[in-house]
């Protein structure tokens, strides 16, 4: 097995587009757990349908590797492509219960010996908690524009060109999120606490 | 709230998957398009390779001002190239010179050899 780890993305979409398995393995090592994390936080939570969403953008990567322009970035285009899968696959979610539960559960177990640390720690699970309820509530567009920027880190231009949508507007959604999430996470004041 | 900055960091901090909020990825679905990937090469035979490479190039992203610019430079090729030629065709000039040495290499029986479109008789 050729080792293709100091390949770039772009080479690599060329190395697929002959057939190259190699290549393949790279790509779904270095990408499948990031877009998995982005499917699971933008189906609410529900994994079985994000690993369905995972299985239908690389099946298009592998059955149509032409289509990507090797003159441009990777990255934005893959992301591109999860956000038309997701749009799919949105119409059919329902919000999986359970999920914070879980995590104070998990929390509780690890600060048991500080009760304070633990008081923090519900705390920002609460935070976690109403922050995600405000992202379910959000239409697709603008919640997609937040997990780009403040889950997968991306700049305005790449959620722009990922997005089809100008700089502007992607900061105009941006700005109407962040407004939101002040008005509702206020309660929390988590910056003068 | 009003720290930009620090509603920026919160937020990233938050939206951050823990470990076991994200599933492994579920290696079949890696291994089924692997296998297409592998099917992919079968049938993409060294013959065909040159087709491959022609339909890749002309995958290549063309601007219209690119296509527009191209198509004036034919244009103005296709002009200017005939007219220019039948001037060059009617404007024949003939240029008569002396010379110490006879020259026979360019045309030993006529005694004259052409420079572009000047004819050079030698005396």
């Amino acid at each position: 097995m050729k080792d293709y780890s100091l390949c770039s993305d772009e080479k690599l979409m060329l190395l697929l587009r002959g057939g190259e398995a190699s290549a393949f393995d790279t790509l779904y090592a270095r990408y499948s757990r990031k877009l998995l994390g982005y499917f699971v936080r933008m189906l609410n939570y529900d994994r079985e349908k994000a690993q369905d969403a995972l299985q239908d953008l690389f099946l298009k990567i592998v059955e149509h590797p032409e289509a990507f322009d090797s003159s441009r970035n990777f990255r934005p285009w893959v992301y591109a492509l999860a956000c038309n899968t997701c749009k799919n696959h949105y119409k059919h979610i329902t919000r999986v219960k359970g999920v914070h539960e879980e995590l104070r559960y998990v929390a509780n177990e690890l600060d048991e010996r500080s009760f304070l640390k633990a008081a923090e720690k519900i705390d920002a699970i609460e935070f976690r908690k109403a922050l995600d309820d405000v992202l379910e509530d959000l239409p697709l567009e603008k919640k997609t524009v937040f997990v780009l920027r403040f889950q997968e880190d991306h700049t305005l231009l790449e959620i722009a060109e990922i997005t089809g949508a100008s700089e502007g507007t992607v900061k105009s959604r941006l700005h109407y999120t962040l407004k939101i999430l002040e008005e509702r996470l206020k309660r929390f004041n988590p910056i003068n606490a | 709230m009003d720290n930009k900055e620090e509603l920026n960091r919160l937020l990233r901090q938050s939206m951050q998957l823990k470990e076991s909020e994200v599933p492994e990825p579920d290696e079949s679905i890696r291994v089924a398009l692997r296998a297409k990937v592998i099917a992919r090469q079968q049938i993409q035979p060294r013959s065909l390779w040159l087709l491959y490479r022609l339909r890749d190039l002309m995958n290549v992203e063309i601007k219209l001002y690119q296509a527009g610019l191209a198509l004036g430079v034919f244009v103005f090729m296709m002009v200017w190239l005939p007219s220019a030629s039948s001037v060059q065709k009617s404007g024949e000039a003939e240029l008569v010179a002396d010379t110490i040495h006879p020259v026979y290499s360019s045309s030993a029986k006529q005694n004259k050899f052409l420079i572009r479109n000047y004819i050079v008789k030698v005396n």
